[in-house]
Parts: C-alpha cells; structure tokens; sequence
C-alpha cells in the first residue's frame, strides 16, 4: 500500500489565493504596470528622449491620431511619457519598499525577540519616527542631498519602516513564546539560529504581504515629491508629469490629458499593490485568517451523487 | 531502589535543588525547593503531583531552560560527575539533546508548523554534528522515524498533516535523535486518548529496552506511572513529599497526600468505590504556609504540622517521606 502524500507549497497557496477576488485583481493591475514597465521602449510610440521640433501647435496638443494622449509643455507625446513614467514610479516603489521592509523586519524581529532594554529602546525610536510626519520630513532630506533617484529611494526608504517594524514585532513576540522555540533552545540552538529558522519563516509570510502595501505608499511619497518639484531632472515620473502640468499653464490651457493621465497611472498602480497586498494577507496574517472550512467549497461535504444524493468518494454510480 | 538497579551505573545526582521566580516588588517564589533524586541507566523515574506544584519548573532546571525570571538560588546537579550547573552557556548547549533530550508537553506547540518533521528532526543531528554528510543525515531521519513507528516516506509532511500520536511520537524520535543518556518526558501522554497513550508508553518501554535509556517520566497519571516507572518522586508545592520505589509508593505509603493522591485515583478492582479528592487547593508558591506546605489541607496534621517544616526522614533504604507523623511512629 502506497500512503498518499500531500505537500503543501506554493500551488496550495496559489489554490488560496485564486479565491479571493480582490488579490486577483490587484494582481492583474500589477503585472499589467509592470508590463508596461518593462516593456516601455516597444509599446511607447515614441521615445521621450529623443529631442522634438516644436512649433506653437504642438504645445498642449489635444489627443489626436498621431498623438492619442495629446502632448505635454514641451511638445512630447503624453502617452509615451507615462508608459516611460511607470518605470520610475515602479523603480522607486519596488526598491524604497525593499529598504523599509530589511529595516522595519530587522528591528521588528530584534525587539520581539530580545526584549527588555533592546526593545525599549527599537520600540521608542519607532515611536519617534511615526509621529514625526514623513512629508516634510522627506522634502528635507531630499533638498538637502540632491534630488536624484537614488536618494529619493533611499529617503522614502528609511522613512517608511516603522509600520512593518510594529507589525513584524508583534508577530515575533507571539512566536517566540511558542515551544517550538524552547525546544530548539533545548537542543542546543543559538539565538541568530532561532530567529533565521523559527521566528523568520512564521514572520516572513506576514512581511511579504506587507510589502506590497509598503510599494503603494512608497509609489505615492515619490510622486508627492515629484510633484513638489523634488524629483530627479534626468528622470520622468509621472509625480514629475503631474508638475509640469501643474506649473506650466497645464491648467490653463485646459490640457486635462497631461493631467488626468499620470493622476490615472499613479491611482492604478496603487489600488493594484492594495488590493493585492489586502489579499495575500487575508490569507498570509493570522489574524485576519477565515476558517479553513470555509476557504473552498471542495472541502465541505455536499451532495455529489446524481440524484443530488449523498454519494461516497470514489463510490461511481 | 529496586534491587534491578541498585548497581547499574549512576547517570544523574541531583541534590538539593533549589528554584526561585523572580519578579520584581513581590517576595520570590519558591518553585522549587531542596529537592533531590538519582537516576540510574535504564531507570524510569515518575514525577507525580498536581499542576503547579514545580515539577516542569524542575525538569527545565536540569536543563538549565528556565524562564527569565527563573533563578536556580542552591543545588548541584551531576550528570556523570559533572556539575551542570557550573558549566557556561556554551558548554550547557552542547550538554542539551546530545546527553539529555526532552519530550515537551503537548507535541503540536513543539513542532514549527511551518517546516517539515524531517527538517525538524535533522536540525537536531546537525546541530551536534553527527551526521557527517546528507545521505547520513537521511538515513539517520528515517531510522528514527522507523524506529517510533512511522513510515519514513512521511518524513517531508508538515506538523499538520500528523496526527496527535504521529506528532508525539515524532517528538520522540526528535528527542532520541542524538542517542542520548537521558530523556525527560514532560507529561507525553496528556491530551492523547487511551489507545495512543498505551502505544507511547509502550514505545518507550522498548526504547529503553533496546537503548538502554534513562526517562525522568512528568505525569498527573498515577496508572501510567505505576505501569512503567521504578522509582517514584511525589512533589507537592515544590517540595519532596515521598521519594520511593513504586512497589513502596503504591503498597506502603507514608505520607499522607500520597495517600490521599491514591485514593482519588478510581480503583479498578472496586468501582463502586466513591472517588475521593483532596479539600482546598495546592499553596502558592509566594505564600507558603510556615510550617509543613501540606498541612493546611491533611486531615491528619496536628499542632507540630502548622510551624515546622518536617524535614525528609529516611525509612528504609530506598524510601524518603516528609512528614511529622513518620518520625513519631
């Protein structure tokens, strides 16, 4: 007799996940901006970089067939301006979440789990962090250093932990009291083992749906910077799309694609990170967790037999 | 000590030990107090007596895993002529698992439920480096998950996917990973049902049969303890009441809350029997009464009981009891 195993992995999780609607479609919107990302030089028709010959008729173009998004103050396709733009937006989102999810998971994990004085302290620096407002803040330090787009993602970066650091620390704070834990002390296991094989995979999945909530904040600090004027010169964001509109008599030429659009990429791309980042902590943060009975229907018994009877597994009729 | 293992090789001295929690702005509470036994190879020791009453506290003391507030205040524990007390951390985590293993109360909180019981297990070996290479490290897992009885091919299920006697005797085969001298079963057949439990305890007798191990064995269960212990150490509010052999504890007990436990225990052979239980509630732990810390709830104690802690007078060879009334008769 062959005993049937089943292992749970990603495919299971994948079978979880496909039942909460609004994860998928957070997930479709991601991956429809990352795709226009990635993809930006074959999909745009026209390359933002290339100089253009402007006459007075280009300027603030209404859509048309050559240009279906009008054109900006310089003259340049708006279209082809925001599919560019989603690189940067994403660039900043991706890589500004990163920082704040090492930072806010190391001092999560660190404060939960050494407790005392360590804690203390981590907890209050937190504190201190989270109510100091981030805009301001932001604009401070990115004024200060230059304005380029490594600094901007560093900045949003070391701002944007604190919420991730409570959250990982109430977790680890959980986890650590379990016995699992005693009893990879009993066997003789060091802390840093500990925390990277007990604490870290029961926290990691809590970190991971995070993230994503993390990329839409960071997506929106950058374009607030940009749209105050805080952005690197040599890059475009659709935050800086927005400015140009803004301060170049976008408004009074009554342009509304030049700002409609970016407006459009910057709320799209942040319902998609929430959405999804709601959906896989549905499934991935305990608390929020549903009943396992109640996940699929496949698992409840119902009637299966023809009649609409009860009928047993494997029992064909 | 039953004369099987009056000469068998002595493992483990443990003498006057002593626990205190420590909390600030309250009096410490003494978990633990001046309590002392042996363990010899092949011995199985019970450790009865209610909740409460130090027995898990005493058990994480010899393995040096007790809670931050945990203070050992006196007290040697020797195994094999060392002094595990006076050893550094460094030293006490070797000492762990690889000489003295644990079996934890309640197998599903011991397992991480999110990493596989084959992972779990040679985490163990690797961390004392047994195993020398992979195919070692996997043959050495399904050797121990055969030997508790569970087919090797369920080695990359998760927690789970066991069930309650499977996780148990996962935890079993964890705790024998490393061949070691000792195994501390901390209450392993609680909230398992009759047929399981009897599956375990039986696991345990061919374990030590076949390993020549020694069990310090936690329990409320005086059935179990009587189906498979030697040896007997009866606590109560973090004292020794009665220290004997099993055929002693169960034939001729001396004090009076083995007595008492015994009865509340339901006699086969009499089932119309009432049930009896013992009135009141055990002391605690930070207000301990002055004098013996049974005395408020025995139905025997007299004047002396109240204001002096009876110290534990020896009976016979193998037979310690701490209570007034022995010493008067």
């Amino acid at each position: 007799m062959t005993v049937q195993i089943k292992v749970t992995s990603i495919g299971g999780f994948w079978e979880t996940f496909r039942h909460s609607g609004i994860g998928v479609v957070g997930l479709i919107m991601v991956v429809i901006a990352m795709g226009l990302a990635v993809f930006a030089p074959w999909i745009a028709p026209y390359n933002p970089k290339t100089p253009v010959r402007v006459s007075i008729e280009d300027i603030y173009a209404r859509p048309s067939s050559e240009h279906w998004l009008g054109t900006d103050d310089a003259g340049k396709d708006v279209l082809s301006n925001f599919i560019f733009g989603a690189r940067v937006s994403l660039t900043v989102g991706f890589f500004a979440s990163f920082i704040s999810i090492v930072i806010g998971g190391m001092i999560g994990i660190v404060a939960g789990f050494y407790g005392g004085k360590i804690e203390n302290l981590l907890m209050r620096l937190t504190d201190i962090m989270l109510v100091i407002p981030d805009l301001p803040l932001a604009v401070v330090l990115v004024a200060l250093t230059k304005p380029s787009l490594l600094n901007i993602i560093f900045v949003i970066g070391i701002l944007g932990w604190t919420g991730t650091a409570r959250l990982v620390r109430s977790q680890t704070l959980s986890v650590k009291e379990r016995k699992f834990v005693l009893r990879a002390r009993a066997i003789g296991a060091g802390n840093l083992y500990i925390i990277r094989r007990h604490i870290l995979p029961l926290v990691l999945p809590l970190m991971v749906a995070n993230t994503v909530l993390v990329i839409s904040l960071a997506i929106l600090n950058e374009s607030t910077l940009s749209f105050l004027g805080l952005s690197d010169p040599t890059t475009l964001s659709w935050g800086q799309m927005l400015n140009f509109a803004f301060t170049r008599g976008g408004m009074s030429a009554g342009a509304w694609w030049a700002l409609v659009t970016p407006g459009f990429g910057i709320v799209w791309v942040v319902l998609g990170c929430t959405l999804l980042g709601h959906g896989l902590e549905q499934i991935l943060n305990p608390r929020l967790e549903a009943h396992h009975l109640s996940v699929g229907a496949e698992m409840v018994a119902r009637p299966t037999g023809p009649d609409g009877g009860w009928a047993r597994e494997g029992e064909s009729t | 000590m039953p004369a099987a293992f009056a000469d068998a090789p002595l493992l483990l001295d443990v003498r006057h030990l002593s626990v205190d929690y420590v909390s600030r702005g309250q009096p410490a509470a003494h978990a633990v107090d001046d309590v002392s036994f042996v363990l010899r190879e092949g011995e199985i020791l019970g450790l009865v007596g209610e909740s409460g009453c130090g027995k898990t506290t005493l058990m994480l003391s010899l393995m040096r895993l007790l809670p931050s507030a945990g203070r050992i205040v006196a007290g040697r524990v020797d195994l094999l002529g060392r002094d595990l007390l006076s050893l550094s951390e460094k030293e006490i985590a070797d000492v762990r698992w690889k000489e003295m293993a644990m079996i934890f109360q309640g197998a599903m909180n011991a397992l991480n439920p999110v990493r596989t019981i084959g992972d779990q297990i040679s985490e163990v070996i690797v961390r004392h480096n047994i195993a020398g290479n992979k195919a070692v490290l996997d043959g050495r897992i399904s050797e121990l998950l055969e030997l508790v009885g569970i087919p090797a091919n369920r080695k990359d299920q998760y927690p789970h996917q066991y069930s309650g006697g499977m996780r148990q005797r996962a935890m079993i085969a964890m705790a024998l990973a490393c061949a070691p001298l000792i195994v501390i079963a901390d209450e392993p057949t609680t909230a398992l049902d009759v047929m399981i439990q009897a599956q375990i305890l039986e696991l345990l007798l061919t374990l030590r049969q076949k390993l020549g191990l020694a069990v310090i064995l936690v329990t409320h269960d005086l059935g179990v303890v009587a189906e498979i212990c030697d040896s007997v150490l009866v606590m109560y509010g973090g004292v020794t009441a009665e220290y004997a052999s099993v055929n002693t504890i169960y034939n001729n007990p001396q004090h009076p809350y083995t007595q008492q436990l015994l009865d509340a225990f339901p006699d086969l052979s009499n089932p119309s029997d009432r049930l009896t239980s013992i009135p009141g509630y055990p002391p605690r732990l930070d207000a301990l009464p002055p004098g013996c810390r049974f005395a408020p709830r025995c139905s025997v104690a007299f004047e002396r009981c109240h204001h002096e802690q009876p110290p534990l007078y020896q009976l016979s060879q193998f037979h310690l009891a701490s209570c007034h009334r022995v010493e008067s008769e």
